[in-house]
């Protein structure tokens, strides 16, 4: 659990940068423009940057460079140690300390923000929307994909709900497609704006050629679909949407947020994906994360997952025995039956994930997805208890 | 005054051209300005700079003669946000060590980049460009003119339906991003 952001001393900074952090032996080496890189400094007199004869766009020292003089960037006294190191992407700001980190190296969740605003309100919202006017997060994101390593196995794009940037999710994924063609990515929407088919029809008209879209589908019933996501006629352009999609041969995986308004009917609505949402690659159903408007509605949403395995266990093998993938996201291992546990992913990621003194002594510990850093006792199962041999 | 010279006087209207309209509330008034051949009072012709629009009125035509990107400035130039200090002009501007502002000074120490003030535009970059024609493939692909990838490259296949829209539309048959062209697909120059 390492954060996405520190303070440090930052100096050189004009305006807003996004910087790639790399040593200097792998800066000479990366096809990177010099500009685009700030050194990263072993030792505060470590490297003669002056003899690679390039115009880097400054140095990173996680200690005190004191007065070492910098010619550009200087990032120094870094607040959190490990939140930067070399091949991270980061974002400096003029006047500001804050060091934000855009992508991380090594990462199972590197997650870009496509914006903050989004069409629906969901009671469970985790990042819960903001209309603001934040389109320079397109270019943000158009800069991060160009400093992303090009070997990197995965990346996320999350919001609010980033079908509403329209033609600029076209740039977007087009960039992806052109620079990062081996790398898996993962956008997350409420799927609502594809019931225009024009605008799937263009979307997957970029053909980027390992792109899924994780879409939610919370209910087979409409009302209980649109309670939960706080917009009328959202099961219905939803459901729309999924069609263009597949009719337009793009990845599906339905993600089913199990809490208090759905469980019970999470049989009819394996039943109804199956019947209808066939063409999904795969199907996650996934515990809450006890942040943002959830934790305002806790009464409305929270179940204890101990009270959700029958109904989840139907559900699961249901679709499995059918031949669909299946996952269960974010439930601890210890509150999963043990038939289901081979189902169960280490889903949280690693910026926000934890373990509890409870789980000291746990045999499964190292296959756990553990829990959200944002959890506390009122979001805790009773089921919670550390795995020994014999359960 | 007729109801088209209200139409018209409402289309010119300058604020609406500088101001955050959306893409879509443009797209309609492109529409309302087209649609049914309401003809602009004095239009001038094809290849002029200023359209008898809103949208678009105040742009160069800088998309259309896109050929290659040889010609384009660097994309380092047009560039905000890194490596600035690197190019500092040759006169060696005061660095200070700077710390926190003054709460009630005016941050005159701090080295700014001088304000912008061109009179012409500057030539887009590659990256302007193919986010241009992304941009058009979408816009000829909704209006069913075009059907292949949308790749941001302006091939044989975008250039033959920008040539089948504005054969449609009733203008030049350029085959290129003119400006005449972008405003009746309803894209803004940025």
């Amino acid at each position: 659990m390492l954060p996405l952001h520190t303070r440090a001393r930052v100096k050189g900074v004009r305006d807003t940068a996004i910087v790639k952090v790399l040593t200097v032996d792998e800066a000479v080496q990366a096809e990177i423009d010099p500009e685009r890189c700030l050194i990263w400094l072993d030792r505060r007199d470590g490297n003669d940057l002056e003899k690679t004869g390039r115009p880097w766009a400054g140095i990173v020292f996680a200690g005190d460079l004191e007065s070492k003089v910098a010619d550009g960037i200087a990032v120094d006294r870094i607040e959190t140690p490990g939140v930067v190191a070399p091949g991270d992407v980061i974002r400096l700001t003029e006047l500001s300390s804050r060091v934000s980190v855009l992508y991380r190296r090594g990462s199972n969740s590197n997650t870009m923000l496509a914006t903050e605003r989004c069409n629906s309100f969901c009671i469970m919202c985790s990042q819960p929307p903001r209309e603001v006017d934040d389109g320079w997060l397109v270019d943000e994101m158009l800069e991060t994909i160009s400093l992303v390593d090009r070997d990197e196995a995965q990346l996320g794009i999350s919001g609010g709900e980033p079908t509403l940037l329209g033609d600029d999710l076209l740039v977007v994924l087009d960039r992806a497609r052109r620079l990062l063609p081996n790398t898996e990515l993962h956008i997350l929407s409420n799927g609502r704006r594809f019931a225009d088919e024009a605008f799937a029809r263009t979307v997957c008209a970029v053909r980027h050629p390992k792109l899924t879209w994780g879409i939610p589908v919370y209910s087979d019933c409409p009302e209980i679909h649109d309670y939960v996501v706080q917009a009328r006629s959202a099961w219905d352009e939803t459901l729309v949407g999924l069609h263009n999609l597949a009719k337009f041969k793009a990845n599906i995986e339905i993600r089913v947020v199990v809490q208090r308004p759905n469980v019970e009917r999470l049989g009819e609505l394996a039943y109804f994906i199956f019947r209808n949402l066939t063409f999904a690659g795969h199907v996650a159903f996934m515990g809450l994360e006890p942040i943002g408007f959830a934790r305002a509605n806790y009464e409305k949403i929270w179940i204890d997952p101990a009270d959700c395995m029958d109904a989840l266990s139907d559900a699961v093998f249901f679709l499995a025995n059918r031949g669909m993938s299946v996952s269960l996201y974010n439930y601890p291992l210890c509150t999963v039956p043990v038939e289901l546990r081979p189902f169960s992913r280490q889903s949280i990621s690693d910026w926000k994930n934890t373990f509890l003194p409870d789980c000291v002594g746990c045999t499964l510990r190292d296959e756990c997805c553990g829990f959200f850093r944002s959890m506390d006792g009122k979001w805790k199962s009773r089921a919670i208890k550390p795995v020994t041999g014999e359960s | 005054m007729t109801w088209r010279g209200r139409v018209w006087r409402l289309l010119g209207w300058p604020a609406l051209a500088a101001g955050g309209m959306t893409t879509a509330a443009l797209g309609a008034t492109v529409a309302a300005a087209t649609g049914d051949g309401l003809e602009a009072p004095g239009s001038p012709d094809s290849g002029s700079v200023l359209l008898p629009n809103t949208l678009n009125a105040t742009a160069e035509d800088q998309y259309a003669a896109h050929r290659s990107h040889s010609s384009h400035r660097s994309h380092r130039s047009h560039r905000s946000s890194s490596g600035g200090v690197r190019q500092a002009p040759s006169t060696p501007a005061p660095q200070p060590q700077y710390q926190s502002p003054p709460s009630n000074q005016a941050p005159s120490v701090i080295p700014r980049t001088t304000p912008r003030i061109e009179r012409t535009i500057p030539k887009p970059t590659p990256q302007d460009v193919s986010r241009m024609v992304i941009r058009v493939q979408a816009a000829l692909m909704r209006r069913g003119f075009y059907n292949g990838d949308i790749d941001g490259l302006l091939g044989p296949k975008t250039r033959a339906a920008l040539r089948a829209f504005q054969q449609t539309e009733g203008i030049p048959q350029t085959g290129r991003m003119d400006i005449a062209t972008l405003t009746r697909l309803g894209i803004s120059i940025p």
